[in-house]
């Protein structure tokens, strides 16, 4: 909580206040006052999320403040239909200065969220994790995609990412600076998955 | 001209950095990731000295015994104009002409970017500094992972504003404060000796990754290069 605020105070045109227990207020000029909760939670479980919204009604964001938080698909639909936005202490930032707290839904995986949805042969997708997405194609492939947002990943990235979430398909690597180490795809292929960047997950979805 | 095969990556990277980014013929030397083109696109060649054929230019200069046309000490890397004039005119550019602009080639890029020997510490700073605040400037903007202008944007436009930028201005930088760190190391103490030595592995590994697309290999850049020679 202590490091989500100092956080929060090296921001500027913000400014962030301690309401009680996981609870802070955010005010912007020019934008509406946001209630958010600062979790420490690793895994922010749909049931955690609920109980955050009994005790703060008001809320407008949930924030894992940990890096390695990770958010389960079922908690993600959760807050998208009650009008709770979440996601890290970067995404609860932007969004208080453009006003948007209540339908933001975290940085990192957010545009690679959208390409997939909007891509034309996706024909159903489930999001079983902010980065774990299981989507069935028109031609009937389906296909398990891993998101590693790391700037060059490693192989032990690819690793970890298998081993906490399972098996996957591909690992897209959605740093759009970055691309995978020679070491990370060879990890990839001896654990039977594909390291992708966006251009060649495209052709990939393409002709699967 | 047609090459026979692929010129292994290693040999390509090992031209590259050893032209500093810059055409080898010393009147020319011009930038290989000239900025007019955005830096994303590089117009470097790599010409063969020696030919692999019997009638290629300079064909008769090749050397007895076992030769390998793609070896890095047969290639020279230069803009397309004067890879055009040096085949076009085998006569006027023999051999030993081609190897020696190669061999010269630091020194006298060293002389056009009026890169020289300083009496004092604060000179060759300062002669550094600017070059490093351009590059600090644009990586606090484009910065991998948390440049302001950076977001996990599969698509980014910033991103590609990134690499046309490290390859056109961010590593032509850093290869000039290489050679004016290199010119006055006899100002520098043991310490920065090794700062320079991890800070030309860093540019190393940088050239890696943007020049020849291997990434995963460079080192982080040293934090002490921040007080070199103050
Ligand atoms: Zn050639
Ligand atoms: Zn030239």
């Amino acid at each position: 909580m202590k490091r989500a605020l100092a956080y929060l105070a090296e921001q500027p045109r913000l400014s962030a206040q301690h309401v009680g227990g996981e609870l802070i207020r955010i005010e912007v000029e020019d934008q509406p006052e946001v209630l958010a909760v600062i979790s420490a939670a690793n895994e922010m479980d749909a049931a955690t999320a609920a109980s955050y919204r009994e005790k703060h009604p008001g809320m407008d964001f949930l924030c894992g403040y940990r890096k390695t938080c990770v958010w389960p698909g079922d908690t993600i639909e959760y807050l998208q239909n009650v009008g709770i936005g979440w996601g890290s202490a970067g995404t609860l930032t932007s969004a208080a200065l453009d006003g948007e707290a209540n339908t933001a839904s975290h940085k990192t995986y957010f545009f690679s969220d959208r390409l997939l949805r909007q891509y034309g042969r996706v024909q159903e997708l489930t999001r079983e994790y902010d980065r774990i997405y299981r989507i069935a194609l028109r031609t009937g492939a389906v296909l398990r995609i891993g998101m590693i947002a790391d700037y060059e990943p490693n192989a032990d990235a690819v690793r970890s990412l298998w081993d906490e979430f399972g098996p996957v398909d591909i690992v897209w690597n959605i740093n759009p600076n970055g691309s995978p180490s020679p070491e990370a795809i060879d990890a990839g292929s001896e654990l039977g998955c594909e390291v992708l960047k966006w251009e060649e997950l495209k052709e990939r979805l393409r002709t699967a | 001209m047609a090459e026979r095969k692929a010129i292994p990556m290693e040999t390509r990277l090992r031209l590259f950095s050893g032209a500093s980014g810059h055409c080898q013929k010393p009147d020319c030397l011009e930038p290989l990731f000239p900025i007019e083109m955005g830096g994303d696109k590089h117009i470097a060649e790599m010409a063969h000295v020696i030919p692999h054929g019997q009638a290629g230019p300079r064909h008769e200069d090749r050397p007895d015994g076992n030769f390998d046309p793609d070896a890095f000490e047969n290639l020279i890397l230069l803009c397309p104009t004067c890879h055009t004039k040096i085949d076009k005119d085998p006569d006027s550019f023999p051999r030993n002409i081609l190897l020696d602009w190669k061999e010269n080639h630091l020194a006298n890029l060293a002389a056009k970017q009026g890169i020289r020997t300083y009496d004092d510490r604060a000179e060759v700073r300062a002669a550094v500094a600017g070059i490093m605040a351009e590059n600090k400037a644009i990586w606090s903007k484009f910065a991998p992972e948390h440049g302001s202008d950076f977001e996990y944007d599969p698509e980014s436009e910033a991103a590609k504003g990134w690499s046309q930028r490290m390859r056109s201005v961010i590593l032509p930088n850093h290869y000039r404060a290489q050679a004016i760190i290199k010119a006055n190391l006899g100002l520098a103490t043991e310490g920065e000796r090794r700062t320079f030595a991890e800070y030309q592995e860093h540019v190393r590994g940088l050239s890696e990754r943007h020049v020849c697309g291997v990434s995963g290999r460079a080192i982080r850049f040293p934090e002490a290069m921040e007080g070199l020679f103050s």
